[in-house]
């Protein structure tokens, strides 16, 4: 999913989540660390016990950077991933283990998007390569001097990330040295317990780690509150971390929106200096950091979700899973999304509304333990086809709307660009728009001067000859701007100057606009503006240019449209066909991914078999669909290594195969030769931006490729087989370790059988970490470790200073969404203000929150985990027990005891208590959701809220400021008695019959501002004897009764009273 | 005839850490077992019962009509059980166990808290008797039958107390739903939800054997345990098994401080009940006035005399507050008089005398011996069983 979009969504709805990562400084690593922090020293972040690390999202910006030149070599590659690991190790400095996951050989259902990916970057390489070809071609023609180096560099292939790759073993290699070597030489880690889980173990790297997660959780000596972090880039750590339910649970990422440095272009990396590179990779390395707090998420997501009026028992953590299931279906990895839900446009607040609506109508929630209730999906999206018909229509208003906007702005700038160009085009603004030498090429600009990637194929003499079209096409004359841009972007080599002429002749002959038809480009700038009406096409017919979208979702009849254009059919019964097997294979699919999350991967095998998604409205019948058993998985196998490379990679990637694989990848007579096009469409499929839209590669058949591949093995050295095999994980631990010495024995003694490998298990409760370990063939005690680099000056280790052994989970079980015995929660971080701002601000229309606040972040929040250690904070404080009953009676005064009748949430055990004790105060908070709440507050600062269904009686004594809003179906008999200086606010709003009973006797000498709004068909006794100056305001609304004796002596009386 | 006054307290309180020796079961059906490595696997219960449940108003009173009751007779203390038990770990182990007095925790408990019970009403009629017998060169404590089935006859006859009965049940039906049968990663979802709606027995019980004691007395105490926290340990670390044990108990909602004063009361019973065996941590759910369940509150058993003491509410001056250090003073002083007192081969009537402030201990006539030591006490299966190992070892 869209990492950004939803990471702006949630932290602009949830500001709290996020904090800064505080950094101490290390000093200088030349120097050893000598002043600086160093692991073992408390760390200001709040301690962690394990942190899992998604290598993926630290060998990708290392080995490709975007804001800093790249790596010269492999090996100053894996320092810099070493650089980057230990800077992140030093913000969460795990106690108890750290896990490193590589990704794995991915399920078949990733390999798809895998693959489409890598088909791209295969081609924007092209592209680059050629760019870069040309840039340089064009600086030496004015005399500048490019060095030799960077001209023979090729830039390096980031498909080399995969699973089975020569890179990926080094990579293992590299990693394992440095584990080791950080183990051997750094105090702080003696007692850390590392995992890698390389490139050799089948599944993707975040999967991984929510597997040992659960798999912990399972071992009984389990501390429920094992404090975690996960680091990756990935927006699902946040919904993995949620699905573990584990609270203690946050997310370290870089903050990418802080000082968002440009992304070098290619010209860039041509001309940069070694200064200027040493400053970008300084830059670089004081990037910041964000936590992202799961645990205050979990608090937002408490209000969020929160149902008093539920047929079933409201649960937080099914309610999180539902939750987190609608987020899943507004975006992954492994489904295209569902045309109306987009997260850019609030389709989770979307979703979650219809949900809200739904789950009253319902037995039970819609998720259990990772299994979907189909006739709950069913009714969900149901609500969602309501709304579907008005995503559209809105979403297509407002593009209009910045469209129009943007047209109007650059209409502006355009005419003022063209002028500058027709009567100042000799003088040289910028090298690449004056060119000094008779150029074969003519770079193209659009209508607001910036230079068009790509290029006409014209000769000057084209150029003179055609001048006329090709001016008006850098003006706003659409069709011929049209024209060219078809020419450009059609990639074949019609001869350019018959192109031009072909262009301009229809251009001349399509006058007519056709209204309804709209043109998206590729490039983020708009060819099309034109300043009266929309584009029009420029073709004989047939309307299927790339980037044209002909659905057209605004309009009545997109359904149809939409199939018929994307699946090829015509005719309703073929289009029904389509429908059901998509909406099947939909479910199968989102089955599929609940499963994976939470119980681990249901098949190896299956995949989506369809490039798009259905509509919403097509979820009908559901239980027909999927038929009486069921959505069934068979488990299957995970690939091989090689098998998966052969599955992802084009072409253009074969170099990282073994010889004998890349025939079949290019050879033409090759039989799956198929499987691999040099061109493919993309289908913009309605969206702007290059890489949204979808690639439309033909799906893998498995059993012809495993045949292929199968066949080649024969041929593979050892070595090569090697790679192509599935391992397990390992465990690294230093001598200090408490296992060490029963790992040891693994080595030492010796093996009783050898055909049955001994396996010694170990719990939770030595060392924070469970599971079994198995001896590792190849290494030995007595054996040396060098460095497998040649840069860095790394030392080589003794085998005997650390250990190594296979590494195995604790056996798996079926896992269940539930808190652990024992559980603390921590501090709560949100406060009155958050809470009200996430209940309101959601009416059921959507998102009303305000874009342009700023959000405010949890700038010094320090997530220490659970609130303490001792046992007894496992259970909130309510009413009614003997450590409650103590604590109130000390903080109120002698006579007074507080009893506050809280059935619900929201009770906070360390709150903040205005001028009494810190930490062990009684929560004079209540909101009280549900039934039978009575508040007896005698003291100060006193907020009641009683939403809800609440047969409440609030009775208010009041030494300070009371606050009072009812609201939902109350019984509230509220009195108030006020001394000293009162705020006395009384907001009820009820909706039923309700005797208010509002006794308001205002004893001041003091300024009394009562504001009592009534708006209720009630009876309101009013004795308002207000002494003294007051303020008094009763506005009573609706039919009010007014039995009572007003009486307001002395002072200032602006009190009115409306009937 | 001895006596031994309220006031008695011994001078040292140094106390043995309490070690498990063995452990047995009786299930639903009344039926005892005594293999340790079934009863450890399938007779334990697991303490499962998260905060956001208690959200839901959990009514006790639920499902009363269905409750499996043993019948009170059945239900007297099973002192000829636990010698069973005794004498499997005495034969497994080849030797005679190693203490000066072997009693029922419940007895114990008594005795001990009897300093501070005298308010207590539930002695009212008569004066709490328990019988005593000395035998092989040990005290041998338990219920007197005679005092129990008088007891019995007195509930029997008494008018039916709803309310009490409610309040009866609500203790094993929060025991209930409070626990689960496998630890939590076997227990599936469905089961956990369906323990609200289980039936609820006071048939099924997790009994141990402790060795504990204070200065030189070593005590041997067969005790009933509620549950366990999280799991029970392995072979090896079976020693520590004692850590794991929880206490359940429920109470009714505190709300003035006379409630809450009695409630201490309570708590130090509960107290003396959980130290006495080395349990470490207590469990209270409360209920209301309707029987649903509240608030859940727990107590380390180490803190609980402090806490008592300490209570910044009490209004009552320090001295006239239960102390749990003189209760421990005073148990020790029980021991050593016991110990003194009880000579082998007789048997005696212990008698808690509240009037007096004193327990007295009455020498036994000839035919309750007898019959104290032909299974009222002590079983003819176990005497000969001491008696065949002291012909084979020699004596020490």
């Amino acid at each position: 999913m869209g990492v950004p979009a939803l990471f702006r969504w949630l932290s602009r709805k949830y500001p709290k989540i996020i904090s800064p990562v505080i950094e101490e400084d290390v000093g200088d690593a030349e120097f050893g660390h000598a002043d600086g922090a160093k692991y073992q020293d408390p760390n200001p972040n709040g301690e962690l016990d394990n942190l899992y690390l998604d290598m993926n999202g630290i060998v990708h910006p290392c080995s490709h950077p975007e804001h800093k030149p790249a790596p010269e070599t492999e090996d100053e590659m894996f320092l810099d991933i070493f650089t980057y690991t230990d800077r992140v190790l030093m913000m969460a400095r795990p106690r108890k283990v750290l896990m490193i996951a590589v990704d794995g050989v991915a399920p078949r259902a990733k390999m798809n998007q895998q693959r489409a990916r890598r088909f791209r970057s295969a081609q924007d390489a092209k592209l680059a390569h050629e760019e870069k070809q040309r840039q340089i071609k064009e600086k030496e023609l004015r005399g500048e001097m490019i060095d030799n180096a960077i001209k023979g560099k090729k830039l390096w292939d980031s498909n080399a990330i995969t699973p089975g790759t020569p890179f990926m073993d080094n990579l293992a290699l590299a990693l394992r040295y440095w584990v080791a070597y950080k183990l051997v030489s750094d105090p702080g880690w003696s007692d850390l317990q590392v995992i890698i889980s390389d490139a050799t173990v089948p599944g993707e790297g975040e999967h991984k780690l929510m597997s040992f997660i659960r798999s912990q959780r399972l071992d009984p000596s389990y501390n429920p509150n094992t404090r975690h972090a996960i680091y990756g880039l990935d927006a699902d750590l946040i919904f993995l971390g949620l699905a573990t339910h584990e609270p203690h649970f946050r997310v370290l990422r870089e903050d990418v929106f802080a000082n968002q440095s440009r992304q070098l272009r290619v010209s860039d990396h041509l001309l940069m200096s070694e200064d200027q590179k040493q400053l970008l990779r300084a830059q670089d390395a004081k990037k910041p950091f964000l936590w992202l707090h799961v645990n205050v998420l979990r608090e937002y997501l408490q209000v969020e979700l929160f149902n008093p009026q539920l047929p079933f028992k409201f649960d937080l953590e099914r309610a999180i899973d539902d939750w987190v299931f609608m987020c899943f279906f507004v975006g992954n990895d492994f489904l295209p999304h569902l045309p109306s839900l987009d997260v850019r446009d609030n389709g989770i607040d979307i979703l979650v509304n219809c949900w809200k609506r739904v789950l009253p109508r319902l037995k039970d929630y819609i998720t259990c333990d990772g299994n979907l209730n189909i006739e709950s999906v069913e009714k969900l999206l149901g609500a969602l086809a309501y709304k579907e018909d008005e995503i559209f229509k809105r979403r297509h208003d407002n593009e209009k709307r910045k469209e129009e906007n943007d047209k109007r702005r650059k209409v502006m700038q355009e005419e003022d660009k063209a002028l500058k160009a027709q009567y100042m085009s000799t003088v040289s603004k910028g090298k690449e728009k004056a060119p000094l030498a008779p150029v074969a090429t003519m770079p193209l600009m659009d209508t607001s001067g910036k230079v068009v990637d790509g290029y006409a194929n014209l000769t000057n003499k084209d150029i003179v000859n055609n001048l006329g079209t090709i001016t008006k096409a850098h003006m706003s004359n659409a069709e011929a701007a049209a024209a060219l841009k078809k020419l450009i972007d059609s990639k074949k080599n019609i001869s350019a100057v018959a192109a031009v002429k072909e262009a301009s002749e229809s251009v001349t002959e399509s006058t007519e606009v056709s209204e309804s038809d709209n043109n998206t480009l590729t490039n983020d700038t708009s060819l099309t503006n034109d300043k009266k009406r929309p584009i029009g096409e420029v073709q004989e017919g047939e309307e299927t240019e790339p980037n044209g979208d002909v659905v057209k979702m605004w309009e009545p009849g997109y359904h149809k449209r939409y199939y018929e254009s994307k699946f090829h059919v015509s005719g309703d019964e073929a289009v029904n066909e389509v429908k059901k097997g998509l909406v099947r294979s939909y479910l199968e699919g989102i089955s599929w991914v609940l499963l994976y999350y939470y119980q681990g991967c249901p098949s190896w095998q299956w995949y989506y078999p369809y490039h798009y998604a259905p509509f919403a409205a097509d979820f009908v019948d559901l239980h027909e669909i999927v038929g009486d058993e069921g959505i069934q998985f068979k488990l299957g196998q995970p690939f091989r290594p090689y098998e998966q490379l052969m599955s992802v990679l084009p072409a253009a990637s074969g170099h990282t195969l073994p010889e004998v694989f890349r025939e079949l990848m290019s050879h033409p007579e090759s039989e799956i030769i198929d499987f691999y096009p040099e061109d493919f469409e993309i289908d913009m499929n309605g969206k702007k931006m290059s890489w949204q839209g979808i690639a439309l590669l033909p799906f893998i058949d498995e059993k012809r490729l495993l045949e292929a591949v199968q066949k080649k093995y024969e041929l593979l050295t050892e070595e090569e087989m090697d790679r192509n095999t599935n391992k397990e994980a390992e465990l690294i631990v230093s001598k200090a370790n408490k296992n060490y010495k029963k790992f040891l024995e693994l080595y030492t003694e010796a093996e009783e059988d050898s055909a049955t490998p001994t396996v010694v298990k170990f719990k939770f409760l030595r060392s924070g970490l469970a599971g079994s370990a198995m001896k590792i063939a190849k290494f030995h005690i007595a054996g040396l470790l060098s460095s497998p680099l040649d840069m860095g000056n790394l030392p080589t280790l003794r085998n005997d200073q650390y250990m190594r052994v296979t590494y195995l989970q604790p056996a798996k079980t079926r896992g269940k969404s539930m808190l652990l015995n024992g559980y603390i929660p921590h501090v709560k971080a949100l406060t009155q203000q958050d809470i009200d701002t996430i209940t309101y601000s959601n009416n059921g229309r959507g998102n009303n929150y305000n874009r342009f606040r700023t959000p405010n972040d949890n700038r010094d929040y320090v997530n220490n985990g659970p609130s303490g250690t001792e046992s007894y904070l496992q259970y909130q404080m309510r009413r009614g027990g003997y450590r409650a009953f103590v604590e109130g009676m000390l903080s109120g005064n002698s006579n007074n005891y507080n009893n506050n009748y809280n059935n619900n949430y929201n009770n906070n055990y360390n709150n903040n208590n205005y001028g009494q004790r810190q930490g062990r105060g009684y929560n004079n908070r209540n909101q009280n959701y549900g039934q039978n709440n009575q508040n007896y507050n005698q003291s100060h600062n006193n907020q009641n809220q009683n939403y809800g269904q609440n047969y409440g009686q609030n009775y208010n004594q009041n030494y300070g400021q009371n606050y009072n809003q009812n609201y939902g179906q109350n019984y509230n008999q509220s009195y108030n008695q006020n001394y000293g200086q009162n705020y006395n606010h009384n907001q009820n709003y009820n909706q039923n019959y309700n005797q208010n009973q509002n006794y308001n006797q205002n004893y001041n000498q003091n300024q009394n501002y009562n504001q009592n709004q009534n708006y209720n068909q009630n009876q309101n006794y009013n004795q308002n004897q207000n002494y003294g100056q007051n303020y008094g305001q009763n506005q009573n609304y609706g039919q009010n009764q007014n039995y009572g004796q007003n009486y307001n002596q002395s002072g200032h009386n602006s009190g009115y009273y409306r009937r | 005839m001895s006596v031994l006054p309220f006031s008695s307290r011994s001078q040292t309180t140094a106390l043995k850490q309490p070690k498990q020796l063995f452990c047995y079961a009786r299930d639903i059906d009344n039926k005892f077992l005594f293999d340790e490595e079934e009863v450890r696997k399938n007779h334990v219960k697991y303490y499962y019962l998260p905060d956001s449940e208690l959200d839901r108003g959990i009514d006790l009173s639920a499902g009363i009509a269905k409750f499996q009751k043993i019948p009170l007779e059945d239900n007297l203390a099973q002192f000829d059980q636990f010698l069973i038990a005794l004498e499997q770990w005495e034969q497994h182990e080849q030797k005679k166990v190693d203490v000066d007095v072997i009693a029922f925790r419940g007895v114990m408990r008594k005795l001990m808290t009897a300093i501070y019970d005298g308010d207590n009403n539930n002695e009212q009629d008569d004066e709490y008797t328990c019988s005593v017998v000395g035998f092989d060169g040990q005290v041998f404590i338990a219920e007197n039958a005679e005092y129990e089935s008088k007891r019995l006859q007195r509930e029997r006859s008494a008018p039916p107390d709803e309310y009490r009965a409610k309040c009866e049940y609500s203790g094993y039906k929060f025991e209930t739903i409070a626990t689960m049968d496998k630890p939590w990663s076997e227990t599936t979802r469905t089961e956990l939800s369906q323990r609200y709606q289980k039936q609820v027995n006071n048939y099924e019980q997790y009994l141990v054997g402790v060795r504990t004691g204070i200065h030189d007395i070593k005590v041997l105490m067969g005790a009933e345990v509620d549950c366990v926290w999280d799991y029970m340990p392995s072979e090896k670390g079976f020693k520590q098994v004692l850590d794991h044990y929880v206490e359940l108990k429920t109470s009714r909602t505190i709300e003035t401080p006379k409630q809450m004063l009695q409630f201490e009361t309570k708590l130090f019973r509960t107290w003396a009940q959980c130290f006495l065996i080395g349990v470490k941590k207590i469990v209270y759910g409360f209920r209301d006035a309707k029987l649903v369940l509240r608030t859940v509150e727990s107590y380390l058993t180490e803190e609980v005399p402090k806490m008592i003491k300490e209570n910044p509410v009490n209004k009552n001056p320090v001295h006239k507050r239960v102390n749990c250090m003189q209760a421990l003073k005073w148990y020790g002083s029980i021991l050593s008089w016991l110990k003194q007192e009880v000579s082998d081969g007789k048997s005696y009537l212990l008698v808690i005398d509240q009037g007096r402030q004193q327990l007295r201990l009455e020498s036994a006539s000839d035919e309750q011996n007898a019959q104290l030591r032909s299974g009222q006490l002590l079983t003819e299966r176990f005497i000969n069983w001491r008696q065949n190992t002291s012909r084979t070892q020699p004596d020490n």
